[in-house]
């Protein structure tokens, strides 16, 4: 274990390297704020776009979130055309489609309204569409060469981040593995931080991103490659999910400032993870959403307390300063005190929020293989101490019962 | 000059390397009319608690940072304001400040101002963490620590200070104007506030949105433009060629107006961060070290001249622009284009009220102008290089005759 220990600490020194020389510290333009929308529409304008491809949902579509968007785009003189194919979890397939639309219309801008699906299939054609090239062949680190086609957002759940990540997750169309495109051209140019879009969104949904946000906060802010700057933006999205998750979940879910300030709190953890990576709670929980299609914020959200629990001693420091921004705890208490009042209120939250404890999709038989896909992604990330196998299996076996 | 020419482009080589180590950064941003007071909340959802206001006097006697305190202390954030930033601030002024800082125990600091105020901000910010005189931080990556967290109000549209990762500051005793390069210097937040920019007087919305202009199309012409800074270039230069002169007319308190300069010079900061700046810089820059002559009116002034000499080497680039800017015609040719941009400017400037020639040159200073002016200059990615001949005829051309 000593030796591998040494071995992945070694691989993640390279890679911080490489990431410092290649990914840059980019972020969107932002727009915030109730109908920034509309203005993200004018600064589209303002680049001279003949024709935009919207990039989203059906249900979105059929709610009429776009409606408004593709309207005041119309009116400042651009094109639009609607791509309302994607799907939670977006195969190649689905990516392909994006292209071959944005091609037929010859688009020269996209602009992703949606949650992480979408905005991330926007991202992976934004890129094909510059390069020529198919999805499969974007995947992993720096494989495009042009500049992506000027890509726009407007998130619609707060959660991924995605608006400010230089990542994207697309499934395979058969095994529906999980692979991951990384380069700093996925960044949108710009981004709309809107909470109109928001009020409407079902608190399952609202409760689930928001603790993808809140792992995205913990995960970067006591990994090792984290910095006084992903410290800053954690600390702030943790905070504010705190005093806000429960309230955008219950009687204050249209509440503008409720809802803008949890839209905020995952664009600051976005910000933090584009820096400091997440750890061995997204690395299990790809693994049950890549299985189960378990949704990945409340995937996260269960296994979050319980990997926690793993860093009691090599994170300890970290989350008891993590306690003390979040206003946790009381100043009087020692560090391993601030951790268990840390990890008790993220249970706290989740069980206002609705979440469960468990997943009861998780088969006891499938638990070897699903944590040995997981320590090979979260031995990749920068986590405070690496999980043995077992300890990965415990925790499943927690969760699934 | 065959050798020196290539002398130079290898320095060029290793210059561009060395960015692409140095990374760069951009702002979060608010946009819009009292986009000033969203990014007051910003700051208060970040946890800061005590800001140090960095401004100049006449424009605290304009009232023009009353909203932002109000704002501010509304969310119980301790403010000290700093107003003494005079036009070309020094690292005396900057150690002022820093002392001001340290005796309120500030942790962050909001400028307000043009980019005399956001450059002495951005200095105070990054020496204040580092503990070092800031006379120390001139030359390239010299901060160990992130800065002090940094937010920028400008309320002039020009110098796109929000956006870069540079800060200018004179030597106290010489006046010569010396460079801070980090992109630690790029602020946490910017807000784009055309409501703070409806009074400026005409002549000063000129200049600096002729700074703006020059931002942009050094940038775009000069060797290290990408894809990417081309761009934020032509939206730039399209937008300041459409607004620049409503902005200076009947138009001047139009909000649309006055953001869409304010998104331009924003742009042009972002391009110029990552492709740098040229002649024009390097002689306004001598121009103004020498004769105090604001930064923005000598660019205007020498942006056609410098121009006229760059023109065949940038020909196909400012065709270019020119097509992007709907200047001159379809049917002409790319020589014929160029031309029409060059005389585009010219009559942009005439039409602002710039002068085409600058009272304050002195025929028998001309020589020192331009060696100096190539010792800047000559380590810019210029589409080509001038000899001292050149450069002396350049500046002569700018001076009455
Ligand atoms: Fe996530
Ligand atoms: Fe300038």
């Amino acid at each position: 274990m000593l030796f591998m220990t040494a071995l992945y600490r070694t691989r993640l020194f390279f890679l911080r390297i490489a990431q410092q020389l290649l990914l840059g510290g980019e972020k969107p333009t932002t727009v915030i704020g109730p109908d920034s929308r509309l203005q993200l529409c004018k600064i589209m304008a303002g680049f001279n776009f003949r024709h935009i491809m919207i990039v989203t949902d059906k249900p979105l579509l059929e709610l009429g979130i776009t409606h408004t968007i593709q309207e005041r785009l119309e009116q400042l003189d651009m094109k639009v055309s609607i791509f309302s194919g994607v799907k939670p979890d977006p195969t190649c397939d689905v990516i392909r489609e994006g292209i071959l639309h944005a091609r037929q219309h010859d688009c020269d801008a996209l602009l992703a309204v949606g949650g992480g699906s979408s905005i991330d299939a926007a991202k992976v054609m934004a890129i094909c569409l510059a390069n020529n090239k198919e999805p499969q062949q974007v995947v992993g680190i720096l494989k495009s060469r042009k500049q992506a086609l000027p890509l726009f957002v407007i998130p619609t759940t707060a959660g991924t981040g995605s608006e400010t990540t230089v990542g994207a997750v697309l499934s395979d169309d058969v095994t529906h593995q999980k692979s991951l495109v990384i380069d700093p051209k996925l960044m949108p140019i710009a981004a709309a931080i809107d909470p109109v879009v928001m009020q409407k969104l079902p608190a399952s949904v609202t409760a689930a991103t928001g603790m993808d946000a809140l792992t995205h906060a913990v995960e970067a802010y006591i990994s090792t490659f984290s910095t006084r700057n992903s410290r800053f933006y954690a600390g702030a999205a943790a905070r504010m999910i705190f005093e806000n998750l429960p309230n955008a979940c219950g009687e204050q879910s249209d509440d503008l400032e409720v809802r803008e300030k949890m839209a905020l709190a995952a664009y600051y953890a976005g910000l933090a993870i584009t820096k400091a990576h997440v750890g061995n709670v997204h690395a299990i929980a790809h693994q049950l959403g890549g299985k189960y299609g378990i949704p990945h914020g409340l995937a996260n959200a269960v296994l979050l307390p319980q990997v926690l629990e793993l860093y009691r001693v090599s994170a300890r420091q970290s989350l008891a300063e993590l306690a003390r921004i979040s206003g946790i705890g009381e100043l009087s208490m020692s560090d391993d005190q601030l951790v268990d009042t840390l990890i008790s209120h993220i249970r706290q939250l989740n069980e206002k929020v609705g979440i469960p404890q468990t997943l009861n999709q998780v088969q006891q038989q499938d638990i070897p293989e699903l944590a040995d896909a997981a320590l090979k992604e979260g031995n990749g990330y920068p986590v405070p101490s690496f999980m043995e196998k077992r300890q990965c299996e415990s925790i499943l076996v927690k969760v699934a019962e | 000059m065959f050798a020196m020419t290539s002398l130079y482009r290898a320095r060029h080589a290793l210059l561009r390397i060395a960015i692409r180590l140095i990374g760069t950064e951009k702002p979060t941003t608010a946009i819009g009319p009292d986009s000033s007071l969203q990014l007051c909340k910003m700051m208060a959802d970040l946890g800061l608690r005590k800001v140090m206001i960095v401004t100049d006097k006449p424009l605290v006697e304009l009232g023009m940072i009353d909203g932002i305190k109000a704002k501010l202390d509304e969310l119980k954030i301790q403010v000290a304001v700093f107003d003494a930033i005079k036009p070309d601030p020094t690292f005396e002024v900057v150690r002022e400040g820093i002392t001001r800082a340290r005796d309120a125990s500030s942790d962050a600091i909001l400028a307000v101002g043009g980019g005399s105020s956001i450059d002495a901000a951005k200095v105070m910010a990054i020496s204040l963490t580092n503990n070092k005189d800031p006379q120390k931080m001139v030359g390239i990556l010299k901060g160990r620590k992130q800065a002090l967290p940094l937010f920028v109000i400008p309320t002039t549209a020009g110098t796109g200070s929000e956006a870069t990762v540079a800060a200018v500051i004179s030597n106290d005793v010489s006046h010569q104007k010396e460079v801070v390069l980090d992109p630690k210097l790029v602020p946490v937040a910017a807000a784009l506030d055309p409501a703070l920019m409806t009074k400026l007087p005409n002549h000063i919305t000129a200049a600096t949105g002729m700074d703006a202009l020059t931002h942009a199309i050094e940038s775009y012409i000069g060797v290290f433009a990408t894809d990417e800074t081309r761009f934020y270039g032509a939206a730039a230069a399209r937008m300041v060629f459409e607004n620049l002169p409503k902005a200076c007319g009947e138009q001047s308190e139009d909000l649309e107006v006055r953001e869409h300069m304010a998104l331009a010079s924003y742009y042009a900061g972002l391009a110029f961060t990552k492709a740098h700046v040229g002649y024009v810089h390097a002689i306004a820059h001598q121009l103004g070290g020498k004769y105090g002559i604001p930064h923005g009116l000598a660019n205007a002034v020498m942006l056609p001249l410098v121009l006229e000499f760059s023109k065949d080497a940038a020909r196909h680039k400012l065709a270019e622009l020119a097509r992007v800017c709907s200047i001159g015609s379809l049917s002409m040719s790319d020589e014929q284009l160029a031309q029409a941009f060059i005389d585009h400017i010219k009559s942009l400037n005439k039409q602002l009220g710039i002068p085409a020639t600058l009272e304050k040159i002195e025929r028998q200073d001309i020589p020192q102008l331009a060696t100096a002016a190539l010792k800047e200059g000559n380590s810019y990615p210029v589409p080509c290089f001038m000899d001292q001949s050149q450069c002396e005829a350049v500046i002569a051309r700018a001076m009455v005759s």
